[in-house]
């Protein structure tokens, strides 16, 4: 194999997978209009109830998919509650309450599981195909099948059916879309929702393919924050791609310079995406 | 320098401005002498507000130029604008919330670039806010105030900054009767005391009450301009306007 | 003249407790030191609340904490200056670090100011944690040298190891910081910060320069955090790039200012000294694990139910202007 194949994979799979990660952050932020700082936490979250169902009572993993996916949806939708009684500036008091919602999951996290590392590997075989010499573990293989999935899904759901419609409506323009009648507090429940399954998704994804620890909700977040502002809202195919630039950067990174150096890329990315763009995502009307 | 033009204020050069590819504003030009006050009309969407907000700093033209007090500002900031001396309202009213009116004010003469101290800056603010009539007021948050008085306390902090060119965007929107009086006479009271006063309303009385000339604006150009009475009955002014009511009343009433 | 406010007599009541304590309680160790540490929260909360006092919410104040404990250890450790050297020196790379805050997020505002001041902290902390041949990785600077020892005639006062001496240092410091703090809130300045706070436009439209304003408070707060993140880094002898770069030391702040009340002048420190005790004395005894849960819960439970903080409960000052 060529030196370039393994680094090019690992940034493809990961950046398959920050897709899914930005996706439903992606979705609150642009109907709710709410930066989620304990998005990160809340993928843990579901990695650790994964964690569990497989380490404790050795649940099938299809079985775990769908226990995160609906047991998160459980979360977000108190949120979404919790967040509608914001007093004024929302967004700030948003980007607060959140970032204190982090801080208690994190510390809930080191009560529960300690600081230690943890991971599910499932023994899972490697596929191979020995023609083209190509090898690849099928735990990657589904991250990026599932994560691939997931991103067409919410894809077909905004582009073909009524409900993506008024979707996609109120992300553009969240006052036009409220006075041609659309109930916004409803369809940001259900982005609240959408967003709960996509991030119960993602939660066995990372406890399969990373390390599951307290503070490693911050990275999960700043990769969300910096692909969504990167695709700007509701546009599901620059989410994929932004995904995959910051997969391929982080590991040609880390394959240049050391995986120290990793945690850096997506904070300097932030840093020049709001320099050039410094209303960040320009809903319409709003600012 | 001074010989030159001694008694201009203000010098609005050719200005032109785009939104995207629609044109707001056509070689706009006009000038406005010390101790004058001007008014601006024109329908919905005419280009008033951003004529303000090209004048004031806060927005930059495609081409032409403003020269305030025999200097050129077009590309100054609207904080240096304020520094020397000219002072605005907004048609949606930019007040300090969390403050009461008496102390919106204050910030206005406490805070300008003479930088008064306490007790004088205090003795000001109180006179500016008995001159727009809230005197009342003072000790009211100013976010709790309603919008036509938000715009007075607005105005009364902008008097405070002892301005030498005053910009009224629709200030009496919203106004009674007997409010639309005390303003009135409170403005020509100040044009008195040397100050210069550029404002726009959609509604004739006020202009027609205080202004010496009205300049009409309508899609981004002047299409006439004369003493209120005069301008009320020009043609070009009441076919911009046919069909919006405001002139039509004010017409008949005339 | 007047009657002498009751604000004023609770301040001062508050800092002859404070001062006074320690001499009561001599052998209450563990005492000294978590109050010395919260001392020094404060003051950090005081550094953060200048900021943002100026109507912006940092996440990334842990950047200029670090920054000023890693100069000062840097020049502790390379030339062996005296640390009543090193500390005011080491704070300045703080301020520029704060110099380039300024210019590169002038144009952010609100969220997204908070946002990229999160990203902010990665980059000197990623630094720290990789330059080995300056700053040896991500192993720190052990065995700094120690606070001197102050000699008055007969009075001895060992800064370096004596924890009462070290809660004294702590509480002048933040007594300082405090009046620092007074004035960015009760003078002409101060009030020029909350006109920016309130409604930026309206300021422009008084003829102030809310970048420039808003930039020297930043200065101001990254001098006072550096120069904290500094005496943390003498008074424990070490530093290490997880421990002075941590997104803790950006929350902490935050969280006691705004629960303390960030409008208020003695917001910030009211904050630490309810907070920071409670957990480290109370809570870390119970749950060795997760004590900090605290300061999460805390926080939402403030902007939901008190946003302006519980000093807006006390009785308030009378209005200086
Ligand atoms: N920021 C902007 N972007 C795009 N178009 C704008 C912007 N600001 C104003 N316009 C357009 O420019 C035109 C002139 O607007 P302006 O606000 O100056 O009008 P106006 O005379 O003040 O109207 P009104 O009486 O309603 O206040 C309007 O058609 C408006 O839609
Ligand atoms: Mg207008």
């Amino acid at each position: 194999m060529w030196v370039g194949t393994p680094v090019i994979l690992a940034g493809f799979s990961l950046g398959s997978f920050y897709a899914l990660i930005a996706l439903g952050f992606s979705l609150i932020l642009g109907i709710a209009r709410a930066f989620n700082l304990a998005h990160g936490e809340m993928i843990l979250l579901s990695g650790y109830l994964a964690f569990v169902l497989w380490h404790y009572f050795q649940v099938p993993f299809v079985w775990i998919l769908l226990i995160c996916s609906l047991a998160l949806v459980w979360v977000t939708i108190p949120l979404h509650y919790l967040l509608r009684r914001l007093p004024e500036p929302r967004g700030l008091n948003t980007l607060i309450v959140t970032l204190g919602l982090a801080l208690l999951l994190q510390n809930l996290f080191l009560a529960w599981f300690s600081a230690d590392y943890r991971l599910m590997t499932p023994d899972w075989p490697i596929l191979t195909l020995p023609a083209v010499n190509f090898s690849l573990p099928l735990h990657q293989g589904v991250l990026i099948l599932l994560a691939l999935l997931a991103t067409g899904a919410v894809h077909l759901l905004l582009q073909r059916t009524f409900l993506g419609k008024a979707l996609r409506a109120t992300i553009q323009d969240r006052d036009a879309a409220q006075m041609a009648g659309i109930n916004v507090q409803r369809l940001a429940l259900v982005a609240f929702g959408l967003g709960g399954l996509l991030i119960g998704l993602a939660g066995p994804l990372f406890a399969q393919n990373m390390y599951l620890y307290p503070a490693a909700g911050a990275e999960a977040t700043m990769i969300a924050i910096v692909v969504t502002i990167f695709a700007g809202l509701g546009r599901i195919r620059t989410i994929l791609l932004g995904g995959w630039l910051l997969g391929l950067t982080q590991s040609a990174t880390v394959f240049a310079l050391g995986s120290r150096w990793r945690e850096l890329v997506s904070a300097v990315l932030l840093l020049l995406l709001l320099y050039f763009r410094p209303h960040g995502i320009s809903w319409k009307k709003e600012s | 320098m001074a010989a030159i033009a001694p008694q201009v204020c203000l010098e609005v050069r050719q200005i032109k401005k785009f939104f995207g590819d629609r044109s707001v504003l056509r070689d706009v030009s006009f000038s406005l002498e010390k101790g004058e006050i001007l008014g601006l009309i024109g329908p919905n969407g005419a280009g008033k507000t951003t004529l303000f907000n090209i004048i004031s700093g806060w927005q930059k033209p495609a081409s032409g130029s403003v020269v305030f007090c025999g200097q050129e500002t077009t590309a100054w900031p609207p904080d240096r604008l304020s520094r020397a001396g000219l002072a605005r309202t907004f048609q949606s009213p930019q007040i300090f919330p969390e403050m009461t009116a008496l102390e919106n004010v204050l910030m206005g003469a406490w805070l300008q670039r003479q930088r008064p101290p306490l007790p004088e800056a205090q003795e000001e603010a109180g006179y500016c806010l008995s001159l727009v009539g809230l005197m009342d007021k003072g000790p009211t948050l100013a976010g709790e105030l309603p919008l036509p008085q938000q715009r007075l306390v607005e105005l009364a902090r902008a008097l405070a900054t002892r301005p030498r060119l005053l910009l009224l965007d629709e200030i009496a929107a919203g106004f009674s009767q007997v409010a639309l009086n005390r303003l009135a006479a409170g403005l020509l009271k100040l044009r008195d005391q040397g100050l210069t006063l550029l404002l726009t309303d959609h509604l004739f009385t006020l202009l027609e009450a205080v202004t010496d000339r009205v300049l009409a604006l309508d899609h981004g150009e002047i299409i006439a301009q004369g003493p209120p009475a005069a301008l009320i009955r020009d043609p070009a002014v009441v076919s911009a306007y046919l069909g919006t009511r405001y002139c039509i009343i004010n017409h008949g009433g005339a | 003249m007047g009657k002498i406010p009751t604000s004023s007599f609770a301040a001062a009541a508050g800092v002859l407790v404070l001062a006074v304590w320690p001499l009561i309680f001599r052998d209450a160790v563990q005492f000294h030191q978590v109050l010395g540490i919260t001392c020094l929260y404060a003051t950090m909360a005081l550094a953060w609340n200048i900021y943002a006092l100026s109507g912006a919410i940092s996440l990334g104040h842990a950047a200029f904490f670090g920054l000023g404990a890693y100069a000062s250890a840097l020049l502790s450790h390379h030339y062996h200056w005296s640390p009543l050297l090193t500390m005011p020196l080491g704070a300045l790379a703080s301020v520029v670090f704060a110099v380039i805050w300024s210019l590169g997020f002038r144009r952010l505002r609100g969220v997204y100011l908070g946002l990229a001041s999160l990203a902010a902290l990665e980059i000197p902390k990623t630094i720290a944690d990789n330059w080995d041949r300056l700053t040896y990785g991500s192993m720190g600077i052990v065995g700094l040298d120690r606070l001197p020892t102050l000699s008055l005639g007969w009075l001895r006062v060992d800064f370096g190891m004596d924890l009462m001496a070290q809660y004294y240092l702590l509480l002048g410091v933040m007594l300082l910081a405090l009046l620092l703090h007074w004035h960015c809130i009760r003078s002409r300045w101060g009030w020029t910060l909350r006109v920016i706070r309130e409604n930026e436009i309206a300021a422009a439209a008084l003829g102030i320069a809310s970048n420039r304003e808003r930039a020297k408070a930043l200065l101001l707060s990254a001098y006072l955090a550096g120069l904290t993140g500094a005496l943390y880094a003498q008074i424990m002898g070490l530093v290490e790039p997880a421990l002075v770069f941590n997104l803790h030391l950006s929350v902490l702040p935050l969280v006691f200012s705004i629960f303390g009340g960030s409008t208020m002048v003695f917001g910030p420190v009211l904050g630490a000294f309810i907070l920071y005790p409670l957990e480290q004395l109370f809570l870390m005894p119970l749950f060795p694990m997760g004590h900090s849960a605290l300061y999460g819960l805390v926080i939402i439970l403030t902007v939901f139910f008190f946003p302006k903080g519980i000093a807006a409960w006390l009785p308030s000052p009378p209005k200086s202007v």
